[in-house]
């Protein structure tokens, strides 16, 4: 794998994971 | 549509064409045309590719899924990111390394001819039908809302798309993307800006998405693990991946997008942009729908928003409608009361007088949604050969009955920049596809450059004309934006199987890689037959069949 890349794609995972949390929060608070 | 909307519209739409054809003046060659002439950056690809993907079923589908479903169809984007990492980390870097034109090219110098053209020629067929769709798709709906005629839509459209993709190629498609981009980005964003306006007074935004909440809406992520539930965490991050693989990494159409970037850095950043921002933009969009929900828990939604096909049914069988009419007002009645005693137990009941609220609430809406039901028997029996789907009707009936004169035209400017991005990219795609790996690879391997670009311009207009063709054909397919997703998932396995096969099995050579391709496409082409396996599960199975038989096969040639 490119090194120079690896910051940008857990980045991208990470932003993935906070977006999914944020929905669950909200489904949660919604339910 | 009133006069200052057809100027808004076409504005919009001339506008962005006229700044398409200026951006790419002068000359052209078949690098630029094919290409785009390796000067793209990163958010020109990011734009363009999320423009692909987007067509006019984006917008006017999914607000309405949302109003009938509820957010949970957000989940299905959860792999969408992931898949953009793996395909920054392998098989882009990969395209650049051999400079191709299609993805088809790499499959000759993994595998051997025949089995690039037979994955080429999937593409075409798969990517030629599906371009048809794009067009009529929201032909049909604009045409029954707007009272327009449907075939000077079609052809209206489709002319426009073929006319900026055949003198502009590549680059046009691209820089035409970017400001399609914007104005449906905009057009949403104020139309959610306005729904949220249109709230009554004295309800704030918490207490309407609320009710919506009561009634099971807001549920975005549902981490069950069901497989009778079409929208889970699981299915999103395990299906949506698949899906994404495939198109983002084997349909031309997306790949062509990326291959312009002025280097594989721009490339890369380009689809991780996308990944960045395509689970928020899928949120926003099927959150308006949610506001519009929101919107009729204070207002009287009518029984069925297809008001064509209501007003025909009514005609048809007026005893029935008339029936179905009073006891939906009563229904209705009954439930605009348990909406005022649910927000008047949450602002000063306690945890079982809100629950008991919701309670009585719930069963108000069921009451409401049989009736709804009911009413679509009626539309269906009416008419049969109709577009059954009401809730592609949803949203655009709002914005045609609430939204203010100019927003509308913005709206169904929205919409068809939709259309004609997502087909100009399958137009501009077609065309390289047939030119690269079959004109110039079999015909004519050695002509000069001018002579590929106008193959390459005259076979973007063959596709065009086909496109219409089908499309103009197309009113006799039931259900057609069922159609537009199926024909996608009846191909994409095959194409994604052989591309992970060339990829990580490096010891399948290029015949058993051939007729693999060819089993497991006729597989999932009897199971489409004669089956009832949900169209979600092809790619799964065509990939699977294919990596399989690859194997077995190259093994019984190895012996």
């Amino acid at each position: 794998m490119d090194d120079s890349f690896k910051g940008a794609y857990a980045a991208v995972l990470g932003t993935l994971a906070l977006l999914i949390a944020l929905l669950a929060l909200l489904s949660q608070a919604y339910a | 549509m009133s006069t200052l909307d057809w100027w808004v519209l076409a504005g919009t739409l001339l506008a962005i064409v006229a700044y398409g054809a200026w951006k790419t003046r002068g000359a052209q060659t078949a690098e630029s045309y094919l290409r785009g002439g390796h000067d793209s950056r990163w958010y020109t690809i990011g734009l363009s590719i999320m423009a692909t993907q987007a067509s006019a079923i984006t917008f006017l589908s999914m607000p309405g899924q949302a109003y009938e479903d509820g957010l949970g169809f957000v989940q299905f984007y959860f792999g969408l990111p992931i898949a953009m990492v793996i395909l920054s980390a392998t098989i882009v870097p990969l395209y650049y390394r051999l400079k191709v034109y299609t993805a088809y090219e790499y499959l000759e110098s993994r595998f051997d001819l025949k089995t690039r053209l037979l994955t080429a020629f999937l593409f075409l067929l798969q990517r030629g039908l599906a371009a048809g769709l794009s067009i009529y798709a929201p032909s049909i709906i604009l045409s029954t809302m707007l009272g327009w005629s449907l075939t000077w839509t079609t052809l209206a459209m489709g002319l426009v798309v073929v006319a900026y993709t055949v003198s502009g190629g590549t680059r046009a498609v691209s820089y035409t993307q970017t400001s399609q981009m914007a104005v449906m980005l905009g057009g949403m964003a104020l139309a959610a800006a306005f729904v949220i306006w249109r709230l009554p007074a004295g309800v704030s935004l918490g207490e309407a998405v609320g009710v919506a909440g009561a009634l099971g809406k807001m549920k975005a992520v549902d981490f069950s693990a069901r497989f009778d539930t079409r929208y889970t965490l699981w299915s999103g991050l395990g299906g949506g991946l698949f899906v994404a693989l495939a198109y983002f990494g084997t349909d031309q159409s997306q790949v062509q997008r990326y291959l312009s970037g002025a280097s594989l850095r721009e490339s890369r950043m380009g689809l991780l942009f996308n990944g960045l921002v395509k689970v928020p933009m899928q949120f926003l969009i099927l959150f308006v729908g949610i506001l519009v929900f929101a919107y009729y828990q204070f207002n009287r939604p009518p029984l069925v928003f297809n008001e064509v096909e209501a007003a025909h049914a009514r005609t048809v069988q007026p005893a029935s409608w008339q029936a179905l009419d009073t006891a939906y007002e009563a229904a209705a009645g009954a439930k605009d009361a348990q909406v005022r005693a649910w927000l008047e137990a949450s602002r000063s009941g306690g945890r079982d007088a809100v629950a008991a609220a919701r309670g009585e609430l719930v069963a108000a809406d069921a009451r409401v949604r049989a009736l709804r039901e009911d009413a679509k028997k009626l539309v269906a029996q009416a008419s049969p050969r109709g577009e059954p789907n009401d809730a592609d009707y949803i949203f655009l009936s709002f914005v045609l009955h609430h939204f203010p004169s100019g927003l509308v035209g913005l709206l169904v400017a929205v919409i068809l920049c939709a259309a004609m991005s997502a087909t100009a990219s399958a137009l501009n795609a077609l065309g390289t596809t047939t030119v690269i790996d079959f004109y110039k690879r079999l015909h004519r391997p050695d002509a000069s450059d001018r002579h590929y670009l106008v193959a390459a311009q005259g076979f973007t207009i063959f596709w065009g004309l086909v496109a219409i063709a089908f499309a103009a054909l197309a009113s006799h397919l039931d259900n057609l934006i069922q159609a537009v997703n199926v024909l996608g998932s009846l191909f994409y396995g095959p194409m994604l199987g052989v591309f992970l096969v060339g990829f990580f099995i490096k010891r399948v050579g290029g015949t058993a890689a051939f007729w693999a391709t060819g089993v497991a496409q006729a597989v999932v082409l009897v199971i489409f037959a004669v089956s009832k396996v949900s169209f979600l599960w092809y790619n799964v199975i065509g990939c699977g069949v294919l990596v399989a038989v690859a194997v077995g096969l190259n093994a019984a040639i190895e012996k």
